[in-house]
């Protein structure tokens, strides 16, 4: 017959250390008493069990449901995103003007080498969907090390494909975005606080270097006809060494 | 995800940054599916308790205090959740009610996947609700007892003798499917 102390000592003993005083009368019950260990033997079996007790499959489609249906507070003060749309309209198509006209170059200049085009930052903010309305995230994820700390998402706002990409820097951090996919390329930005040190892009790839907190959205599809197929790499470096890479794929 | 990040996106979350929230969906969604498909013991009872869970706690995210961390209050949501779906459809089973098949089910021979999985969840269904909440969470959800005891709001003394009395209870329930005793 095991005393009930020891018995609830072991089990204490199979969830982290115990004390000395506990350890050490437990290892003379255990030494001196037969029943002891086979009781201890058998409580191992069912926490065995129980830890490889494998996680049942997380169901297709619920992270979406959730995510549209979360109601969350308004907003509690503008984005320098908002600001441009209260522009005089003269101002407000200036901008879009001169987003278009870059935007075509991207369009009709199919390069697959990287660009660096003087005026990017002139285009930034004007022509990706704000996250109002319907967003679908279709997936995500962060990353956080030492200086750098990063977070990206695939979205669907309304029916507009979108990269969401925030990151800060201690130290400058290059990031390289890459469209596997078919049926979608960047076609336009949007940069709350605009201080990359370089920027480049072509039609399925980016790279920008940056420091600070930064936080972009690229507008990959308008139409959103091409979300199955989208497929976007990340990486992340620092002074030539590789920190993360990671592919957003959506998850539906 | 460490305290400092996870405090920054709930407070993103409370001026409405939904990227904020998504991330926060994606780091604990498949934790909470499994600590609720682990006390219900079906899988569309546990998806629709994750997402109540889920639009509970954004629905407050206001009232959240970041003294405590988020996984705390999403994993507190979804065990009540869980209890109280249990209590709503009258599945709450007392041990004894229901009783798995008793072929293979040697806890030193058993493979725990397939029906062997099917058969230790079944086992796990018969413990009382708040044995069953905190194995779910050393278990399912690597909680430690402080982190149990916050979660469930118990004593940590609590916490320890539940997880003894259920561990005690599925060793007996075990050792009486065996169709062959150890020895």
């Amino acid at each position: 017959m095991v005393d009930e102390r020891i018995k609830a000592l072991i089990s204490e003993s199979l969830d982290h250390p115990l004390a000395p005083e506990d350890r050490s009368e437990l290892d003379q019950a255990l030494e001196s008493s037969a029943e002891a260990r086979e009781y201890l033997e058998s409580l191992q079996q069912v926490d065995a069990m129980l830890a490889e007790l494998p996680a049942e499959p997380f169901p297709d489609g619920l992270h979406d449901s959730i995510v549209s249906r979360v109601q969350l507070p308004a907003p509690a003060k503008k984005s320098w995103l908002s600001g441009l749309r209260e522009l005089p309209g003269m101002v407000r198509y200036g901008f879009a003007a001169a987003a278009g006209l870059v935007i075509a170059i991207g369009l009709y200049e199919i390069r697959p080498e990287m660009v660096d085009p003087p005026n990017s930052q002139d285009l930034m903010g004007t022509m990706v969907p704000k996250r109002t309305g319907q967003v679908t995230v279709l997936d995500t994820f962060s990353f956080e090390q030492d200086s750098l700390s990063t977070s990206a998402a695939l979205e669907r706002r309304e029916d507009e494909l979108v990269l969401d990409l925030r990151l800060d820097a201690e130290q400058p951090v290059e990031v390289r975005i890459q469209l596997l996919g078919e049926g979608y390329s960047f076609q336009a930005l949007a940069q709350s606080q605009p201080s990359f040190e370089t920027f480049e892009f072509g039609d399925r790839a980016i790279r920008a270097v940056a420091r600070g907190p930064q936080e972009f959205s690229v507008l990959l599809d308008p139409t959103g006809e091409s979300t199955r197929n989208a497929r976007v790499k990340l990486e992340y470096s620092s002074r030539g060494g590789l920190l993360e890479e990671r592919e957003l794929v959506p998850r539906q | 995800m460490d305290k400092t990040r996870e405090i920054e996106l709930v407070e993103l979350c409370k001026n409405g940054d939904r990227l904020a929230m998504g991330t926060l969906v994606r780091n604990y969604e498949r934790q909470v599916y499994n600590a609720a498909y682990r006390m219900l013991g079906n899988p569309d009872d546990a998806a629709d308790v994750t997402q109540t869970a889920f639009l509970k706690a954004f629905e407050g995210i206001t009232r959240f205090n970041p003294k405590y961390k988020f996984f705390s209050w999403i994993y507190r949501i979804t065990i009540n959740e869980a209890i109280d779906q249990l209590n709503r459809r009258g599945r709450s089973e007392p041990l004894g009610e229901t009783e798995p098949e008793s072929d293979q089910a040697d806890p030193g021979q058993m493979a725990v996947s397939g029906e062997a999985g099917a058969r230790l969840q079944a086992v796990i269904m018969q413990l009382p609700e708040n044995h069953r909440s905190v194995l779910v969470l050393r278990y399912y959800n690597e909680c430690n007892y402080q982190q149990i005891s916050e979660i469930l709001q118990i004593p940590e003394k609590t916490v320890k003798s539940r997880l003894f009395s259920a561990r005690q209870q599925l060793k007996d329930r075990l050792s009486t499917l065996e169709p062959h005793s150890n020895g």
